[in-house]
C-alpha cells in the first residue's frame, strides 16, 4: 500500500495564507491506514489550521471532507458541490489523490498535505517499510521474494557489493542487506542455485519508469 | 450517524433529603423548566429512597417523556438505581442523565451566587446533551455448560478436576504425552505434600478416568476466537486433525521454565545448581570412601544475582544450609542482597540457621569469582560492615557455590497466551501485575491465566491460584445465559477501511474482522450487493465499552453507542 | 475591568478522576466554578480531536486525568493517550499555544484532596498565563 506522511504544519500554513476560504478533502484509503489522511486526520487537521490562523489574527473558513478513495473519478465528482466556491483545496491524500482532484477541478489551486513516502508493508503497527519502486517489471521469482530494487542501496541485481558486512549494508548499520536476506531465503527454499542466472540490467529508459510517466491499458475492461 | 437535537425532556429536580434545597429555589426549577425541550419537571424529597426512581413510572405515562435529566448528586450514586429502572420502568437507563450540582457544585464551591450560576450552566448542559441520547438495548448469549483448561502439569490438572468435581464438563488439552510423566514440578514446592509422588501420581490416574474430564494429550493449541459463552478453540491432535471445541470459558495454567546461570557452566562442576542442592547432598554421606568430585566441607550460597523478586530461592537455600551444617558439617555461607522470608516458616528456619553457625552475608555489589588452588574465592563486600563505617572486603574459599537458576517464561506459554489474547509482560509472564482483574482473570471475559506463566510462584500459590480459577469459571458458565448491556462500540462496516488498527489496539481482544459488509470503503456503486466484504466487528459480549479504539480509528468508522463522538462535541460546544 | 477566570475543560476517567472529583466536593476542597468536567468511561476515550475541540471551543486549558499507571482497568488507556496527548502538544507548538495549556495527570479515585489540587494549580498557573490566544 502506499505509505504517506503528513506535512509539518507550517509548511501546511504557508501554502493557505493567502485564501479565507478552502476545502479540507481526506482519503480513507491508503493515507487513512497510515493515520496520516482518513476522515479523523481531517478534523485534526482543520482544527490545528483554524487554531493557528485565528492566533495569527485572521480566520479560514474551511469545509471538511473526506473521500472513500481520491484516486477514483466518481469519487471525486461526489466533491463538485463542496469545492463550488473554495478558493483552494487542500488535500491529505497521496500524490495520486491530489492530482486527480487537480485534474478534476482545474481551475482551483490544489495543495497537498501530505508527503507521498513509499510502496510498503507494515513491519508491525505504525511501523511501515518500504518494500517497492514501481520498477514494472518483477523480479521477485529470481530473489526469494525479497526486492534488491527497493531493498538495495545500489539496486544491484546480482549480489552484493563489498561493502555488505555482517549482513548490514553499508551506508547504515540498521538496514540489512538484502542480497545477505536473499541469499539466506534461497537456501531455506531450496533454490540457491537461481542465483546462477545472470540478471541484465533493467531497461529503465523503455520498459520502466525513466521512459516517461507510464500508462496501463486492460483492453478488456477499457470502457 | 449524527442524531439531531430532539426527544421530550423531563426532569427530575432531586433535594436529596434537603441537601440541594437552598440551591433549587423557585428561581433554579423556573429556569429548568423553560430550557429547551424540557416538557416537564417535577421535585423529588429524596430520589434514593426506597422506590424513588420507580415512582415516576405513572408520571412518565403521562408526559409522555422519552428521556430524563435527574438534577441532584453524582451519578455515581443513581447508577445502582438505573439497572433496576430497567425491568420495572418504561424509560431505557441510557436514557437517563445526570447534572451533578451536590458533589461538583454545591458542595465544591464556596460562593453561593457562583454556585447557583454553575448549577444552572450544569442543567442547562446536560439538557442539551440529553438531545442526542439514544437507547441502549440489552442481549443475553447462551453459555455453555463447559470450560477447556490448557496445560501441561499439576497446576492444570488440579483446575481441571476442580471444574470436573462440580460436574463442569472440562476438556484438558495437554501437549504432553502421557500426561504426569514429568515431575520436575515437585521440586517447585516450598512446603509440599507429604508423600509428592503418591500425591502426583494420585492425581494423574484420577484425571485419567475422570467421567466430566476429556483428555487430550499431544495436542495443540492452533487457533481461538469467539466470545465468552461461545468460544472456538481449534486443536491439533496427534496426526494431525484438527478439532473445534467449543466451550464457554478457557483457563490457560502452563508453568515457568529455569535455566542454570552462566558461571554454573564455565566447566567447574564446583558451580551447583539451586535445584540440584538435594541430589548432591544426597550422594555425598559423611564416611563415603570414594566421593568424586573432592569432597565438601565450605559451601557458598550465592542468591539475588537472578530473580531477586522471588522469595522461593531464599527459603530453599536456607533449608539446604541448615542441612549442609548439622549434618554434613560443613561450613556454610549465604550471600545475598536481602533475606527473604516472606513465605510460611521461613523467618523461623532463618533463626535456626543464624542459631546453628550459617554465616548471612548481605551485600550490594555482586560478589566476584575467581578459582584458587581448586575451590572458587569470592570476594563479597560486606554492607554490614560498611553501616559499622569500616567497609571490608571478605574472601571466602568454598569448594562449591551454589548458585539458583534464572526464572524464565516459557516461549510455549507464551505463544499460548499471545493465541488467547492475554498480554505479556517485559519478561513474557501473562498478566502479572493486573489489580483491576484479580489475580486470575485475564483481560478477556471467560479466559483465565494460572501458575507460573504468570509469575514464578511456589507451587502452592499456584495450586491456590488454580482453585481461584474454578471458583471464577464455575460461577460464570454455571448460569445458562449472559446478560449484557449493548453499551459497546459499534463499527459502520462500509466505512472501515481495514487498516486493523481497532483490532490490535483493543486490550480486551474484543474486537475481530469477519466477512459481513454489504459495502466497503473501497466500492463504487454498481457492484451490487452479492458481494460481501471483509470489515472489523466488535464483539458485544467482550467489550467493556471503553472507547479505546474510537479514538483510534482513522475513517472514524467506530464509535461507542453509549458516549458518542457527537455526545462529546455537544457537551464541548457552548 | 473584569480578571481574568480561566477557563478548564477537564476530562475524567469515570474509574478514578471522576470519583475523586465527586470526593473533593464531599471532602469540602473547592473547585473553580469555572471548571467543566467531562466524564469519560477510559481516558483512552480522549482522543486529539476532543483536546482540540476543547481548545477551539474556549477552553484556556485542558486537564486529562487517567489511572496510575498499570491501574487502568483496561490496561492500556492510560498508556494510549498518553500518546496521543505528546501528539497535541506537538501540535499545539506549531500553533503557537503554550504546552503548559494541556496537562494529563495520573490520580487515583480516593484522592479527591490531590484532585483539587491539580485544579487549582492549574487554574492559579493559567491566570499567569492568561486567555487562550485563541479562545
Amino acid at each position: 500500500m502506499i505509505k504517506v506522511e503528513q506535512k509539518p504544519l507550517d509548511e501546511i500554513l504557508g501554502f493557505l495564507e493567502p485564501y479565507k476560504k478552502i476545502v479540507l478533502v481526506g482519503c480513507n484509503a491508503c493515507a487513512a491506514v497510515c493515520h496520516a489522511g482518513g476522515e479523523k486526520e481531517v478534523g485534526i487537521l482543520a482544527a490545528a489550521i483554524r487554531m493557528a490562523r485565528k492566533k495569527a489574527g485572521q480566520t479560514l473558513d474551511i469545509l471538511e471532507c473526506c473521500s472513500p478513495r481520491q484516486c477514483e473519478p466518481e469519487f471525486v465528482e461526489e466533491l463538485k458541490e463542496k469545492v463550488d466556491d473554495a478558493e483552494a483545496i487542500l488535500s491529505i491524500a497521496c500524490g495520486v489523490g491530489v492530482q486527480t482532484v487537480a485534474e478534476r477541478f482545474s481551475d482551483v489551486p490544489v495543495y497537498p498535505g501530505i508527503n507521498t513516502m513509499f510502496l510498503g508493508e507494515t513491519e508491525r503497527m505504525g511501523v511501515w517499510v518500504e518494500r517497492c519502486q514501481a520498477c514494472g517489471h518483477c523480479i521477485l521469482h529470481l530473489t526469494g521474494g525479497l526486492c534488491p530494487i527497493a531493498r538495495c542501496a545500489k539496486q544491484l541485481l546480482n549480489g552484493p557489493c563489498g561493502g555488505s558486512q555482517n549482513g548490514r549494508c553499508e551506508i547504515n548499520r540498521d538496514v540489512p542487506c538484502v542480497w545477505h536476506e536473499i541469499y539466506d531465503r534461497l537456501v531455506a527454499i531450496g533454490q540457491v542455485q537461481v542465483l546462477e542466472q545472470f540478471v541484465p540490467a533493467k531497461k529503465w529508459g523503455t520498459e520502466s519508469r525513466h521512459a516517461g510517466p507510464r500508462t496501463l491499458t486492460r483492453e478488456d475492461l477499457k470502457r | 450517524m449524527k442524531s439531531t437535537n430532539h426527544g421530550r425532556i423531563g426532569v427530575v429536580v432531586d433535594h436529596c433529603g434537603g441537601a440541594l434545597s437552598s440551591l433549587l429555589d423557585e428561581d433554579m426549577i423556573q429556569y429548568v423548566a423553560g430550557l429547551p425541550q424540557v416538557v416537564s419537571c417535577h421535585h423529588d424529597e429524596d430520589l434514593l429512597s426506597s422506590g424513588g426512581l420507580e415512582k415516576f413510572n405513572d408520571r412518565w405515562k403521562e408526559t409522555r417523556i422519552d428521556r430524563l435529566v435527574i438534577v441532584g448528586a453524582s451519578p455515581k450514586v443513581y447508577e445502582a438505581s438505573f439497572r433496576r429502572v430497567r425491568e420495572t420502568g418504561r424509560l431505557n437507563p441510557y436514557m437517563i442523565l445526570v447534572a451533578n450540582v451536590r458533589e461538583q457544585v454545591l458542595w465544591a464551591i464556596c460562593d453561593t451566587e457562583q454556585a447557583k450560576q454553575k448549577a444552572k450552566a450544569l442543567v442547562a448542559e446536560t439538557v442539551r446533551r440529553a438531545g442526542c441520547l439514544q437507547p441502549i438495548g440489552r442481549e443475553k448469549t447462551d453459555v455453555s455448560r463447559h470450560v477447556a483448561v490448557i496445560g501441561d502439569g499439576v497446576v492444570a490438572m488440579k483446575a481441571a478436576l476442580g471444574l470436573a468435581d462440580a460436574k463442569i464438563p472440562v476438556t484438558l488439552v495437554t501437549d504432553s504425552h502421557p500426561i504426569g510423566e514429568d515431575m520436575t514440578e515437585l521440586g517447585h514446592f516450598h512446603q509440599g505434600p507429604a508423600d509428592p509422588r503418591g500425591w502426583w501420581g494420585e492425581m494423574v490416574e484420577r484425571v485419567k478416568s475422570h467421567p466430566e474430564l476429556e483428555l487430550k494429550t499431544s495436542t495443540d493449541l492452533r487457533d481461538f476466537e469467539g466470545s465468552f459463552g461461545d468460544f472456538q478453540l481449534t486443536i491439533e491432535t496427534p496426526g494431525g486433525t484438527l478439532e473445534t471445541i467449543r466451550t464457554s470459558a478457557v483457563i490457560l495454567a502452563m508453568g515457568y521454565e529455569s535455566a542454570p546461570q552462566r558461571e554454573a557452566i564455565f566447566g567447574s562442576d564446583r558451580f551447583v545448581p539451586l535445584s540440584q542442592v538435594a541430589t548432591m547432598l544426597e550422594t555425598d554421606r559423611p564416611g563415603q570412601v570414594d566421593r568424586k568430585p573432592a569432597a565438601f566441607r565450605t559451601v557458598g550460597f550465592v542468591l539475588d544475582l537472578v530473580n531477586e523478586a522471588f522469595p522461593i530461592d531464599s527459603a530453599n537455600a536456607i533449608r539446604h544450609a541448615i542441612s549442609l551444617r548439622r549434618d554434613h558439617d560443613c561450613s556454610v555461607y549465604v550471600l545475598c542482597r536481602d533475606v527473604k522470608v516472606s513465605l510460611q516458616g521461613v523467618e523461623a528456619q532463618y533463626r535456626r540457621a543464624r542459631e546453628v553457625g550459617v554465616v548471612f552475608i548481605k551485600y550490594d555489589d555482586p560478589p566476584r569469582f575467581s578459582f584458587v588452588n581448586g575451590q572458587i574465592n569470592m570476594d563479597v563486600k560486606d554492607v554490614s560492615s560498611r553501616m559499622r563505617g569500616d567497609e571490608y572486603t571478605l574472601s571466602i574459599c568454598a569448594d562449591r557455590v551454589v548458585l539458583n537458576e534464572r526464572f524464565l517464561s516459557s516461549k510455549r506459554s507464551q505463544t499460548l497466551a499471545k493465541a488467547l489474547g492475554v498480554p505479556l509482560d517485559r519478561e513474557g509472564y501473562a498478566m502479572v501485575d493486573n489489580p483491576q482483574f484479580g489475580p486470575v482473570k485475564a483481560s478477556r471475559r471467560g479466559v483465565f491465566v494460572v501458575g507460573g506463566c504468570r509469575y514464578p510462584q511456589p507451587m502452592e500459590e499456584a495450586l491456590t491460584e488454580a482453585e481461584a480459577a474454578v471458583l471464577e469459571a464455575k460461577q460464570l458458565v454455571s448460569r445458562k445465559e449472559f446478560g449484557y448491556d449493548l453499551a459497546v462500540a459499534e463499527v459502520d462496516p462500509a466505512k472501515c477501511a481495514l487498516c486493523l488498527t481497532c483490532a490490535r489496539v483493543c486490550p480486551h481482544s474484543a474486537i475481530t474482522i469477519d466477512r459481513y459488509a454489504e459495502k466497503n470503503i473501497y466500492a463504487t456503486d454498481g457492484y451490487g450487493r452479492e458481494m460481501t466484504w471483509d470489515a472489523a466487528r466488535v464483539l458485544p459480549v467482550q467489550c467493556y465499552g471503553r472507547g479505546i479504539c474510537v479514538g483510534s480509528c482513522p475513517t472514524k468508522a467506530i464509535d461507542l453507542k453509549h458516549q458518542t463522538d457527537h455526545e462529546i462535541s455537544v457537551h464541548l460546544t457552548a | 475591568m473584569t480578571s481574568f477566570v480561566p477557563r478548564i475543560v477537564a476530562f475524567c476517567c469515570d474509574k478514578s478522576a471522576y470519583v475523586a472529583a465527586d470526593r473533593a466536593g464531599r471532602l469540602g476542597s473547592s473547585l473553580p466554578a469555572s471548571l467543566e468536567i467531562i466524564r469519560v468511561p477510559c481516558a483512552g476515550r480522549v482522543d486529539v480531536i476532543h483536546v482540540l475541540q476543547a481548545i477551539e471551543q474556549g477552553a484556556d486549558g485542558v486537564l486529562v486525568f487517567a489511572c496510575h499507571e498499570d491501574n487502568c482497568h483496561s490496561l492500556t488507556g492510560n498508556r494510549v493517550v498518553q500518546v496521543r496527548i505528546d501528539r497535541v502538544h506537538r501540535l499545539m507548538e506549531e500553533i503557537g499555544l503554550e504546552r503548559e495549556r494541556l496537562e494529563l495527570r495520573h490520580v487515583a479515585s480516593t484522592n479527591g484532596a490531590k484532585f483539587a489540587q491539580i485544579v487549582e494549580r492549574k487554574f492559579q498557573e493559567l491566570e499567569t498565563l492568561g486567555p487562550s490566544p485563541v479562545r
